[in-house]
């Protein structure tokens, strides 16, 4: 039996005029996640990664519809067409809140949903841990919501439901004012702005929840301001029973806090921290990934067999290992890149030729000497390790030996 | 002097006692030098009274007084006797009346049953009873049987009994109702009706903006409140062949 608390929530979001706005959230959100190509992508593959996606496109994108049913609710609030402010018997807050709950649930159910298919198909991808994106999501939720409220207290200011045209866009406006702050001499002030973290962080990268939670917190101490003035607002307006204006100070207070927090805290990678779970290495420990990337292993194991088989062929000592970007590396451990979602063979294996290529070479003198020595190198070894041929590798071994 | 009950207290119980409104001193201005509202005295105890009155008479500026959507500059409102006074007050009388408005209307996707269910809960239904409630209240306007349609694909007279249905899901003592029955068809208005004699006959006042000379004969012993210019400026109870022509020209 369902809690009559929720029961008026539900009954609220029967009657909202959100449920359009949600549908063509779920299909942009659901446009954007699975037209991604996984080649390509920066972010599908990685939990961490598509987490920050996920945050971008729920302020950007999700926000701006967020903003449109917010700001229409509170130009109809505003105009109690109906009088379901002034005569409710619950009272005018609690009407406005139980009306935003009800907006919310389609809403955010919506965004709820475009996560979860971006963070199945992740994992559809070899994505390891795929719940471990969570506090993004609260981050990304969160911005969303208080878009929407903000939205409704310039909508019970405007009163005029073609203000909508201005207020629907601002939420893409301010990422790309963030992108301007984030170049600034005050780079911290971009997460009270746009609040969603856009950086890459596979594959060392995991979210740090403490900080994410802080700026979600600060949205929602956003929207609980603005949820306050929409209210004191409304109740003037409409000569209701409302709150005092003091109690606006609460909210406010806690908005202060938040961002004295976020910007105190704020460092270029502040949102994150190092993947815990340490290397995974091949059982010989010559190719090491980060935990959370396990499932590249056999695939960097695969390359770099078939490179050492045509160094040790050439007669060349396969005294190199590989590591995964970000793990520690050395003169003999070499860092290798690797896309998030698909890590092809020949692209870890073009990499591994030409780390050996450039540590055969380190001793000559470089490109003055023999500008050709170093691509020769690498050619030669790379049709090597690709088919075996191993003919014009000696000959070239030979050269920078000879350096 | 006491204020009006709570809505619960109001809501409960079998036969209640017939209910009374009083009016007294009441002035409301729209602007400074605009529309008056002047009611000195207007008592209006259990039973059907009419409003009565040329357009911008202040017909629907009283009735939005007494719904509680107009504050007065002067004036008071008594509910059986206790004056409606301070945001607890006007809560409980906001249970105890309903308030059908002249251009009420239904938008959005909402079901009948899903609108009602919001409605009882806004008309301060208690959480458990509100899904029976709503059944009850749909039932009484003849809407049973379209629970499951989209309100706003109701036609109009549907939805001003959507409307009505609303305002009864609290078991209302003062009906407020602004043109309930213009343009509906014999159907609705019967259905109207209905709801208007049931809430009489368990005494509660119900007051009526009206222009239709039939309907201001259709409840025996009705009162007929004559408004001019924002002023109160007759009471005649109804003998059977009360016309609006006869009642204003009776009052030039």
């Amino acid at each position: 039996m369902t809690h009559p608390r929720t029961r008026e929530v539900l009954d609220a979001a029967a009657v909202s005029g959100a449920p359009a706005a949600a549908l063509l959230l779920t299909a942009a959100g659901a446009v954007l996640v699975l037209a991604e190509d996984p080649a390509t992508s920066r972010w599908l593959g990685a939990t961490p990664d598509t987490g920050l996606f996920l945050s971008v496109l729920s302020f950007a994108v999700g926000g701006c519809l967020f903003a449109v049913v917010g700001y229409l609710a509170g130009a109809r609030w505003s105009h109690d067409r109906g009088y379901p402010l002034r005569r409710s018997v619950p009272g005018l807050p609690r009407v406005v809140l139980v009306s935003v709950a009800g907006d919310l649930v389609w809403l955010v159910g919506a965004l709820l949903l475009v996560h979860l298919v971006a963070f199945g198909r992740s994992a559809a991808l070899g994505a390891s841990a795929p719940l471990s994106g969570w506090p993004l999501s609260v981050l990304g939720l969160a911005s969303a919501t208080s878009c929407y409220v903000v939205a409704a207290v310039v909508g019970a200011a405007l009163r005029t439901p073609f203000g909508v045209v201005l207020v629907a866009p601002a939420p893409y406006a301010a990422t790309l004012l963030a992108g301007e702050v984030a170049v600034s001499s005050r780079p911290e002030v971009q997460q009270l702005v746009a609040p969603f973290v856009d950086q890459a962080w596979y594959p060392s990268l995991v979210p740090a929840a403490g900080p994410l939670l802080v700026l979600a917190a600060y949205c929602l101490a956003v929207a609980a301001t603005a949820g306050t003035a929409l209210v004191v607002l409304l109740g003037a307006r409409l000569h209701a029973a409302r709150p005092h204006a003091a109690t606006v100070l609460l909210p406010a207070a806690a908005v202060v806090a938040c961002a004295g927090l976020v910007t105190a805290g704020w460092s270029p990678n502040g949102f994150a921290r190092p993947d815990p779970s340490g290397p995974a290495c091949s059982a010989d420990g010559r190719v090491c990934v980060w935990g959370g990337s396990r499932r590249t292993l056999p695939v960097l194991e695969a390359a770099e067999r078939r490179v050492r088989a045509a160094v040790e062929r050439a007669g060349a000592p396969a005294d190199l290992r590989f590591v995964q970007h970000g793990l520690p590396s050395d003169d003999t451990a070499v860092p290798v890149d690797t896309p998030p979602g698909h890590v092809g063979e020949a692209d870890v294996r073009a990499q591994m030729v030409a780390a050996y290529a450039q540590r055969w070479t380190d001793r000559c003198t470089g490109t003055a000497d023999d500008p050709t020595l170093l691509p020769t190198l690498h050619d030669a070894l790379l049709r090597a390790a690709d088919d075996g041929s191993s003919e014009d590798l000696g000959p070239a071994l030979r050269r920078a030996r000879a350096c | 002097m006491s204020s009006v009950r709570g809505s619960d207290a109001l809501a409960a119980g079998s036969p209640l006692p017939s209910h009374r409104l009083d009016v007294e001193g009441l002035v409301l201005r729209y602007g400074r030098a605009g529309f008056t509202l002047a009611v000195d005295r207007l008592a209006l105890p259990a039973g059907v009274h009419f409003l009565v009155g040329r357009n911008g008479s202040g017909k629907s500026s009283l009735l939005r007084v007494l719904a509680g959507l107009e504050r007065p500059q002067a004036g008071t409102l008594r509910l059986d006797g206790a004056e409606v006074v301070g945001a607890d007050a006007w809560r409980a009388y906001r249970a105890a009346s309903g308030y059908l408005h002249q251009d009420f209307a239904v938008r959005g996707r909402a079901s009948v049953r899903a609108y009602a269910r919001y409605g009882a809960w806004l008309r301060g239904v208690a959480r458990d009873e509100v899904g029976s409630r709503a059944d009850e209240v749909l039932d009484a306007v003849g809407l049973a049987d379209r629970a499951e349609t989209r309100a706003s694909r109701l036609s109009g007279g549907m939805q001003r009994r959507l409307g009505l249905a609303v305002e009864l899901a609290n078991h209302p003592h003062v009906y407020l109702l602004d043109e309930p029955t213009s343009g509906l068809d014999f159907e609705a208005r019967d259905a109207v009706h209905d709801v208007v004699t049931t809430a009489v006959d368990s005494g509660a006042v119900v007051v009526v903006a009206s222009h239709d000379d039939h309907e201001l004969n259709r409840y025996p012993g009705a009162t007929h409140h004559v408004l001019d210019a924002g002023r109160l400026v007759g009471s005649v109870t109804g003998d059977g062949a009360v016309t609006v022509q006869r009642l204003l020209g009776g009052v030039r």
